[in-house]
């Protein structure tokens, strides 16, 4: 690999006793004319390497969870850490955030786009070139580098703010439902696409989805996450290896995954909708 | 070919076409000379003007004028959209006044400010900035509705400080929105300076008395003479602002809010 730095031993090594992100006791309430406890307490170790999802009903807290993560918001109780510091307020090296909505600046080309973050810290032309066009080639959008979003798909422009993010060679990326726009064909592709940064890079990812399927087939493991305030209810082990892809959905072990996920979660859906 | 260039070019062609049927019109003497004169007398009209350096002064205090309303509406409705976008009770109550706000010529308060600043540039510089400053703030308030929220996450995630934030990504986002309200902004100012600009010329007389109140007389007065001259001949006018502002906030009343 020569556009990104190799963390995979790095991760091989850490991966079974250093968690690289941990939550304790983590509380969001919302004030306002109505206050609103959206989620926790939350306990919660992420280990260094690890594809972990995050499913739950809607309005579960989900977001809230990765915006306290990626220190977009302060947890109202509780500490969130990163690598050993405590996160509070901003967001820290090493963290990059992929979100569901279209994220790609509109007056700027593909290649613009991805090198966005690396013309901000100030790291040289030389080196930005050679990072933006590795992740464009990784993305498959070598093609359209000069092109501007709006000539692009909806899944050709998450896979650039996939870019955008990866050529910053975060250490923990957190993806806050970024196929939920897609169709399920897409979805699936984008999933290998994913899978295979995930290996090549060694990052750590966290995945926020409503789909179950996704994070059955995509995850080390997955939390399930109970109704509005959310908190973990279930940890499901995939226990796939790390050479898989979107033909494991086959697997006879695809489906009891998916089921021990559906068993925990509709209750908690169920109680979302109010039943 | 592009759909913008073809856009661009279809303008032109709009705008060609035009012209071109007003030349004939006049060319074949279907609208006599003294009604009006054909374009391209105009255009050969205007550079005679121009090389013999005739219009040059009036030129240039009108480009001051325009250009001095122009900066001044840029500034300041950008400042104010900013702060009223952030503030949606001042929002809620202002947005009638900007609803109606065209309904009043700026250039009746064109006595008013002579008698204020004096006969300088000044007072046109403010008519222009009267008529520019809202649609510049429309501009603002449109563009910033519009910025998706996201994209500032975005700004967030890569640690922009809060002027970079604004550098990078809420201006480019805002600039359509901007851009119009910068044209309209230009259009209103450089029409409210020119018809300003007429204004004293019909009513002179009338001006030169309030300069010399403003010499000779308490302030106050001042300013009742020229509020007295602004509406004389002008209540109907009035009557249709008064109207319009009435009925713009029985909407506002009527959605609630």
């Amino acid at each position: 690999m020569t556009g990104l730095r190799d963390l995979r031993s790095e991760a091989a090594g850490a991966q079974s006793c250093t968690p690289h992100a941990r939550l304790t006791c983590v509380t969001r309430i919302y004030q306002g004319a109505r206050t609103t406890h959206a989620l926790g307490p939350v306990d919660l170790a992420i280990n260094r390497g690890e594809f972990f999802s995050v499913v739950g009903p809607s309005g579960c807290g989900k977001s809230t969870l990765l915006d306290a993560l990626a220190g977009l918001s302060a947890p109202t109780a509780g500490t969130v850490e990163f690598e050993g510091r405590i996160v509070s307020g901003t967001v820290p090296d090493g963290i990059g955030v992929v979100f569901q909505e279209d994220a790609s600046f509109p007056w700027l080309t593909v290649a613009d786009n991805v090198a966005f973050g690396l013309r901000r810290v100030g790291v040289d032309a030389g080196e930005t070139r050679r990072r933006v066009d590795y992740a464009l080639g990784f993305m498959g959008l070598r093609d359209f580098a000069g092109a501007y979003p709006a000539q692009l798909s909806g899944g050709m422009r998450q896979r650039v703010c996939i870019a955008r993010t990866l050529v910053m060679q975060p250490h923990l990326i957190l993806l806050d439902e970024p196929f939920g726009a897609l169709d399920q064909q897409t979805r699936l592709l984008m999933g290998d696409e994913l899978l295979r940064l995930w290996r090549d890079t060694g990052a750590t990812i966290v995945l926020i989805t409503h789909a179950l399927d996704e994070a059955a087939m995509l995850s080390d493991r997955v939390g399930v996450m109970s109704a509005r305030p959310g908190r973990f209810i279930d940890m499901v082990e995939t226990g796939w290896g790390r050479e898989r892809d979107s033909r494991i959905v086959a697997a006879p072990e695809f489906g009891t995954v998916t089921a021990r996920l559906w068993s925990s979660l509709r209750p908690e859906s169920m109680k979302a909708l109010g039943r | 070919m592009s759909r913008r260039a073809r856009a661009a070019i279809l303008r032109v062609l709009v705008v060609a076409i035009f012209f071109g049927a007003l030349e004939a019109i006049c060319r074949l003497g279907l609208v006599r000379p003294t009604t009006l004169v054909a374009p391209s007398a105009m255009v050969a009209e205007l550079w005679k003007l121009l090389t013999a350096g005739t219009l040059a002064g009036d030129a240039a205090r009108t480009a001051t004028e325009v250009g001095g309303g122009f900066a001044v509406s840029v500034v300041l409705g950008l400042a104010c959209g900013a702060v009223v976008h952030a503030r949606p009770g001042l929002r809620a109550a202002i947005q009638p006044v900007l609803a109606s706000w065209y309904s009043v010529p700026s250039f009746v308060f064109y006595p008013l400010l002579v008698a204020l600043l004096g006969l300088t540039a000044a007072p046109l510089i403010v008519i222009g900035a009267i008529a520019g400053t809202p649609a510049m703030m429309i501009g603002t308030i449109a563009g910033l509705d519009r910025v998706p929220r996201v994209l500032l996450r975005v700004a967030r995630v890569h640690r922009l400080s809060p002027v970079a934030s604004f550098r990078l990504v809420t201006l480019p986002a805002i600039s359509p929105s901007l851009f119009t309200g910068l044209k309209l902004a230009f259009a209103y100012a450089f029409i409210s300076v020119i018809a300003g600009g007429v204004h004293p010329g019909r009513g002179r007389a009338r001006l030169q008395h309030l300069l010399r109140l403003r010499e000779f007389r308490d302030p106050q007065d001042v300013r009742a003479d020229a509020v007295r001259a602004a509406g004389r001949g002008r209540r109907e006018r009035w009557a249709v602002v008064v109207g319009g502002a009435h009925a713009a906030s029985a909407r506002a009343v009527s959605a609630g809010r």
